[in-house]
């Protein structure tokens, strides 16, 4: 198989063009280099196809990742001259920062709260629109156009909306409450956490329904119908016939949103700037802000990496459910 | 008698049968309502001249809608066509390249299982690896060898942002190719090569062009590692926006112009794939 064209060949065929091939070698020997080159290249051309993506893999993932193992141990910063070595003095003085884990808990709770809200929501919709619906075409494509925005831009539109004066969420408020509403939205820890929960409930819901809804069309309809027959309602077929068929689906979808909540960045970046103090910074806000404004390296490296012990556990479990997939 | 019975029967379902259809779409129309809304809202924004976005109670539709703000996009601060057309650059530069390694890479993984199951898994889980973990160890590396703030650093690093995905797309995708197809071609003389492009190429071409539009949006959108390798020379779109609208400036509408003309080019390329846009989204483990 490896082995190239030449597998194709019978035996009988395959060596009188051997014999061929090195008689004339013998007779050229200017040709011997380029010839050996090609049959070496043959031979090896699986890895050789392969060789480039490794390279820039290597080269621009694991290898800074395997860097960044270095910096955090030693102390790379302006303030200090020259980079002492310090052993687990960075892992220490970040896993002892107020800052950091309040980053964490941010973390945690955008990703645990908006994953599970966007969840259900999408599931819901999905749901509405499993059957045969007029504009569902419409529908979906609407709902595409979340996903694919610059996060940058869905975070500056969300700030416009939830602005205290300027704002038309609290001109919408207004109304139901028959008052004027001045609710700054952002400058409060609690409602900046909704204002962040919602902006990315509007940009991820729409992947979740995509996503789900997928998964429920490729459900066959006879097994609902089969249920329906044997008395089930409309609520037992769901969680006894759809739910365990799409349950894998759903295991997916979870995992890839949850993996890239984790990462959340550009919209606190740009609606709260980690604020008010430092209350909704995520990891990769705050591991940016100690990079970037201080250009404290080692921190930044250690913090990274204990953040991304925790993210490989995910990461472990998403790769085994896609290698039950296989 | 029991014609009879079975019209009552129909009357008692349909009532409640009409009420939950007009709850069905009015959800959906509210969901529309709320998906769309913040798109409307940054468009009008657009076109509002400054009195007007600085306007209490908050106008819905511009009074007098203007375009200035199209042309001081571009005199105001680095220049808001100068980020598309670095985005531009950047990103397509980036996808075809990525698209050719990967094509050649998932291929010998698709077929000669090269690496086996082990290397697929691994690139795979460098698809969830959070980017902040690399960009600043990224950052020395580059600043060693003065890359800073080039257009090449932007499309190598979105590249291999994009590499891990493609591979592990596009080995889906060639997968699905029945070798016997591939065998046939080279009896009739066909060479590897020419089986991989009038062959394979082909066959996957739907696959190929839904994970080059995924490749395109992830690097038309991503934000991280844009604002750290790009200083004054080579920002891109994400970068133009936050600097009109963030922690320093206020620009609504330079900022609005630009959002509208960010969507602009995604919406058009995104939405020419809907139909494979699942399959993207999962990485391949919903097919359709």
């Amino acid at each position: 198989m490896a082995s190239s064209f030449l597998y194709y060949y019978q035996d009988s065929e395959r060596k009188p063009l051997l014999n061929r091939t090195n008689a004339f070698l013998a007779s050229r020997p200017e040709a011997q280099w380029r010839t050996r080159t090609q049959v070496w290249a043959r031979q090896h051309q699986k890895w050789l196809m392969v060789l480039p993506a490794l390279i820039l893999m290597f080269g621009i993932g694991i290898f800074p990742l395997l860097f960044s193992i270095g910096i955090s141990f030693i102390r790379w910063e302006p303030r200090i001259p020259g980079r002492p070595f310090v052993g687990f003095a960075n892992f220490k003085d970040i896993l002892t920062s107020i800052e950091y884990w309040t980053a964490m808990r941010t973390t945690g709770i955008l990703v645990g709260a908006g994953v599970t809200i966007e969840f259900f929501f999408g599931l819901g919709l999905a749901l509405l629109l499993v059957g045969k619906i007029k504009g569902k075409r419409i529908f979906m494509a609407i709902l595409m156009l979340p996903v694919m925005m610059v996060p940058v831009v869905v975070g500056y539109t969300w700030r416009i909306l939830w602005h205290a004066a300027y704002g038309p969420i609290n001109q919408i408020l207004g109304w139901f409450a028959g008052e004027r509403v001045t609710l700054s939205w952002l400058s409060n820890t609690t409602t900046a956490f909704i204002a962040l929960i919602v902006t990315e409930f509007w940009q991820w819901t729409p992947f979740m329904f995509l996503v789900l809804l997928a998964g429920l069309t490729s459900v066959n309809p006879e097994l609902a119908e089969a249920a329906s027959i044997d008395g089930a309602s409309n609520w037992q077929t769901f969680w006894k016939v759809t739910l365990p068929v799409i349950s894998p689906i759903i295991m997916v979808a979870f995992l890839i949103r949850t993996l890239d909540a984790l990462k959340i960045f550009d919209i606190i970046f740009i609606t709260t700037w980690g604020g008010p103090g430092y209350s909704t910074q995520s990891i990769a806000f705050y591991l940016y802000r100690t990079g970037s404004k201080h250009f404290r390296m080692s921190h930044t490296a250690a913090g990274a990496w204990i953040f991304l012990i925790i993210v490989a556990v995910i990461i472990t479990f998403a790769v085994r459910l896609f290698k039950e997939e296989k | 008698m029991r014609a009879e019975k079975s019209i009552q029967t129909r009357k008692r379902i349909r009532k409640p049968y009409i009420f939950k259809q007009a709850l069905k779409y009015m959800l959906i129309i509210l969901s529309i309502l709320f998906f769309l809304f913040p798109i409307f809202w940054i468009t009008v924004t657009a076109i509002k001249g400054p009195g007007e976005y600085y306007n209490f109670p908050p106008r819905w539709l511009p009074k007098n809608p203007t375009l200035i703000h199209f042309k001081s996009v571009q005199t105001t601060g680095a220049g808001g066509y100068t980020a598309l057309k670095n985005s531009f650059i950047i990103a397509t530069s980036s996808t075809v390249l990525v698209m050719l390694v990967g094509f050649f890479a998932a291929y010998s993984m698709a077929r000669f299982k090269t690496g086996g199951n082990n290397l697929a898994f691994m690139i795979l889980s460098q698809r969830f690896l959070p980017p902040i973990a690399i960009v600043f160890p990224l950052f020395l590396m580059m600043r060693v060898i003065n890359f800073i703030d080039t257009y090449q650093v932007m499309i190598l690093i979105y590249t291999v942002f994009n590499l891990s995905f493609v591979i592990w797309m596009l080995r889906g995708y060639f997968k699905e190719v029945p070798i016997e197809i591939e065998e046939s071609a080279m009896v009739d003389g066909c060479s590897r090569v020419g089986v991989l492009f009038k062959v394979v190429l082909p066959m996957t071409l739907p696959g190929l062009i839904t994970t080059a539009v995924f490749a395109y949006i992830f690097s038309w959108t991503e934000f991280l590692f844009a604002v750290i390798f790009s200083r004054t020379r080579v920002f891109t779109v994400p970068v133009a926006v936050s600097a009109y609208f963030g922690s320093e400036a206020q620009l609504w509408g330079e900022a609005g112009v630009m959002a509208v003309l960010s969507m602009l080019p995604i919406f058009f390329i995104g939405l020419a794939v809907q139909k494979h846009f699942a399959r993207g989204l999962t990485l391949g483990s919903v097919k359709g």
